[in-house]
């Protein structure tokens, strides 16, 4: 029952029990293992997706520290697979509360950032202005860059569940006017969400991937 | 659950081993005659036959005898219908959004599912001919790994044979020289008693008288 219309983002399953938030686990049943069963179709989708993805990620990081590339990939499978469930019916889609997508970009932000800041403090202060701006600009450039490393973390995570939430909401705002018309426009109702669904199973992909390229990115400035 | 292992019929165990053995004398013992099979669970190749994508067969086996060739449908119908009537299943937006996408599901498996099977194929026989490149290679250094044991052992024996061979003809060597010592010295000895003995007192005289002679002309001279 839709009481109002982002009932869908509810986490709470009856009252006063959030159970919804079960479906982060969901992740844990969908992958599948393969090592210890033996390999099949499925298992090497996954395989094949994770190893491309972690080819591509690790020529970014330097010899001696590139297996952090596989937490990398781990966190594109994680949200890739919650933003693809949630597009299933019924099913709620964590990565469309803040909560979630904080907790994941704001660690990985901190880390480098408090690292980096510590460390590396000429480097860091070098580096708030770029190569090549006219002296006028530069008081102005360093509060910029200033200003825009420091809302890197909500960027990251605002920027996912906004895509997930009006995703979610278009779909909801064009299906649930099949109630009150009649059956003649149904068709023209699926249609219209068929299209919207297509988009949603890319942008739910893109987003993950996004959110992953970005944190490499914001590591190797350090 | 009601799974098709549960309504599969009895005559499908055609590869299991059955060994009857009948009684051959006019006396019969207690075991004489018995029906031992040894039935081992197979695991299948292929997925189970499947109706509309993903009612098994073995469900409209079930119905056949009763109700015919339509009979699962009709049921399957009727079912649906009171489902809806009842509002058991409440059409709603999730409703038409699982709609859309069964039917952006089922298209791209009917489109690109042969594609995609035909590369996780490939990608499959490649990871099994990697692993048994691996193998061989095992073998030939396991191989190798006897080889050299094999070798260590006969190296390890010649120096063995080696040495006793040189112990005895060691010994042979020592008990001829402590013969040869043994002749000597009896010699020697045995010459120098004979000498003295032969020297008579007139010969040791004069010996003594030339040597003083000798000597008194020597510190003349001097």
């Amino acid at each position: 029952m839709m009481t109002n219309l982002f009932s869908v983002f509810d986490p709470s399953s009856s009252l006063g029990l959030a159970l919804n938030w079960f479906s982060l686990a969901l992740v844990m049943f969908l992958i599948p293992l393969g090592k210890s069963i033996g390999q099949s179709r499925g298992t090497t989708v996954v395989s094949w997706a994770v190893k491309k993805l972690y080819n591509e990620m690790k020529v970014l990081f330097s010899k001696n520290s590139n297996m952090v590339a596989v937490l990398f990939s781990a966190l594109f499978l994680f949200i890739m697979i919650n933003n693809m469930t949630g597009l299933l019916p019924y099913v709620f889609t964590a990565t469309s509360h803040l909560v979630v997508t904080l907790s994941l970009a704001f660690p990985l932000w901190i880390g480098y950032f408090g690292f980096g800041w510590v460390n590396n403090l000429k480097w860091m202060l070098a580096h708030l202005m770029p190569q090549g701006t006219p002296w006028l600009l530069m008081p102005f450039m360093v509060v910029i860059e200033s200003v825009s490393s420091l809302i890197r973390p909500s960027t990251l995570a605002v920027r996912l569940m906004a895509n997930m939430i009006a995703g979610h909401l278009l779909l909801i705002l064009v299906s649930s006017s099949v109630t009150v018309l009649n059956l003649m426009v149904f068709w023209g109702i699926v249609l219209a969400q068929l299209l919207l669904v297509i988009l949603e199973v890319a942008v739910a992909i893109i987003q993950a991937y996004v959110l992953v390229i970005l944190s490499v990115l914001y590591s190797s400035e350090v | 659950m009601l799974s098709r292992l549960a309504l599969r019929s009895v005559k499908i165990n055609n590869g299991c081993l059955t060994i009857i053995r009948p009684s051959t004398s006019v006396t019969k013992s207690e075991d004489a005659q018995k029906a031992v099979t040894f039935e081992r669970p197979k695991q299948l190749v292929y997925p189970g036959k499947v109706r509309i994508g993903f009612i098994p067969e073995e469900w409209f086996q079930f119905f056949y005898p009763k109700t015919g060739v339509t009979g699962p449908y009709v049921f399957g119908t009727s079912v649906l219908a009171y489902l809806f009537s009842k509002e058991i299943w409440v059409v709603e937006h999730e409703f038409v959004t699982g709609l859309s996408l069964g039917i952006f599901a089922v298209f791209c498996i009917k489109k690109f599912g042969p594609k995609v099977a035909e590369f996780l194929d490939k990608e499959l026989d490649n990871t099994a001919q990697f692993e048994l490149n691996g193998q061989t290679m095992l073998y030939d250094a396991k191989r190798e790994n006897i080889g050299l044991q094999l070798e260590a052992a006969y190296r390890q024996r010649l120096v063995q044979i080696h040495s006793e061979v040189k112990k005895r003809l060691d010994y042979q060597l020592e008990t001829t020289n402590v013969k040869t010592k043994l002749e000597q010295r009896h010699m020697v000895n045995w010459i120098v008693e004979n000498v003295r003995k032969a020297i008579t007192p007139d010969q040791e005289n004069a010996a003594l008288k030339q040597c003083l002679a000798n000597l008194k002309t020597l510190s003349a001279n001097a």
